[in-house]
């Protein structure tokens, strides 16, 4: 990352408005897989270099509540505001509070008129009159209602997402390492085009975020050259260094790197990261 | 120097070899279309420069660039960068191995 700082202007640090969109794409899939905290860390990281970004924020909104922290999200809230009051996003947010506002109002109305009620009668008694079967149904009922709803409800589609996350994969993991088909593959990097670490699956031990950046600067290099030379849009870059070969293949915003023993078949390696990354362009949605 | 050059020129779909040294003045070049020598060399040398700088890696590394409408393959050596420009139809297998024989070959001249 660092190397991007020294060469980028602080303009430049801020992620493209396509990076921000695969940002919120891979928090959302990190939501649906009830990986919150990778996906408060993933957008942090993104707020931190955007911080007037109204969907980051928004998003950074609903990870907080779903995470159960309503004053973060409501300082967030307030820091959305003060970048756009106008904001739809905000504006559920605010409403939302709002009605959660009327409702304690209202609880605490109840709870007001029960006081005030003259006669009062004991809950042990109340206890007593009741048949065993009142009781088992009341114990069902308490039981139910015990289970807090959320803010932001989970659709039913995404249950079977949630299920792989309990087994321990990550979605997007999980696409990458289809290249381990390859026995000479040693590892895969996603970042943006900023540089910014998307997902990495590796079996070696390397600083994947340095690793990322710097690959994405080459890429970067690389695609203004192509246009000069009149060679058209970018497609790939194989390296072959003395110890191994790097593939890089991107699709804007995305890019996909795969780190590969020496003796790859590259032909072979090409067509099966051409089919991964297809997939992630599905999933991350660009 | 240009004879070295020709196994490569003579190769389908190739538009243009460039050797130049890793900062981008041309040391030879033969070309069949139309092609601006001193940006490709400039170019080329500056990718270069970027892969060895980013990776540490300054010799014997091999790039082949896709774009839409064609190749950029360049080989770094010690003193020196080696490039074609072709299109998409370019037998790849074959311009690695003509490019890696012509590059040791200029090597040699070149530490003669």
């Amino acid at each position: 990352m660092k190397r991007r700082r020294d060469t980028l202007d602080n303009d430049g640090l801020k992620s493209a408005p396509g990076s921000i969109d695969v940002m919120i794409s891979l928090a959302d899939l990190y939501i649906q897989n009830n990986l919150l905290d990778q996906a408060v860390e993933l957008l942090s990281g993104v707020y931190s270099e955007n911080p007037d970004e109204p969907r980051i924020i928004e998003k950074l909104i609903e990870l907080y509540i779903l995470k159960g922290n309503e004053t973060k999200a409501k300082i967030l809230l307030q820091q959305g505001l003060s970048v756009d009051k106008n904001y739809e996003g905000f504006q559920k947010y605010m409403k939302l509070i709002e009605e959660e506002k009327t409702a304690d109002r209202i609880r605490e109305v109840i709870a007001e008129a029960v006081e005030a009620t003259e006669e009062v009668i004991p809950l042990e008694e109340l206890e007593e009159a009741k048949t065993p079967a009142e009781k088992t149904a009341e114990e069902q009922v308490e039981k139910v209602e015990e289970v807090e709803k959320p803010l932001i409800e989970v659709p039913e589609k995404e249950i079977e997402q949630k299920v792989e996350e309990e087994a321990g994969v990550d979605p997007i993991k999980r696409v990458l390492s289809a290249l381990y088909e390859i026995d000479e593959v040693l590892g895969m990097i996603l970042s943006d085009e900023t540089g910014l670490l998307i997902a990495e699956n590796v079996r070696v031990t390397i600083d994947t975020e340095s690793t990322g950046a710097l690959l994405s600067s080459i890429y970067t290099e690389t695609v203004s050259t192509l246009e000069r030379l009149n060679l058209g849009g970018f497609d790939y870059i194989i390296f072959e260094f003395p110890r191994g070969v790097v593939l890089i293949l991107a699709s804007p915003p995305i890019i996909l790197t795969v780190m590969c023993k020496k003796d790859v078949q590259e032909g072979l390696l090409l067509l099966k990261a051409k089919s991964v990354m297809d997939e992630l362009k599905n999933m991350l949605g660009v | 120097m240009k004879k070295e050059l020709e196994p490569l020129i003579q190769l389908d779909e190739i538009y243009g070899v460039i050797a130049a040294s890793t900062d981008g003045i041309i040391i030879e070049s033969a070309t069949r279309k139309e092609i601006d020598e001193e940006t490709a060399a400039a170019l080329t040398a500056r990718i270069s420069k970027e892969v060895a700088d980013k990776t540490g890696i300054k010799k014997n590394v091999l790039s082949i660039i896709k774009g839409e409408n064609g190749y950029l393959i360049f080989t770094i050596k010690k003193d020196f960068v080696l490039g074609i420009i072709g299109g998409n139809d370019v037998n790849l297998g074959e311009v690695k191995q003509v490019l890696r024989k012509v590059a040791d070959r200029i090597q040699g001249i070149l530490s003669g």
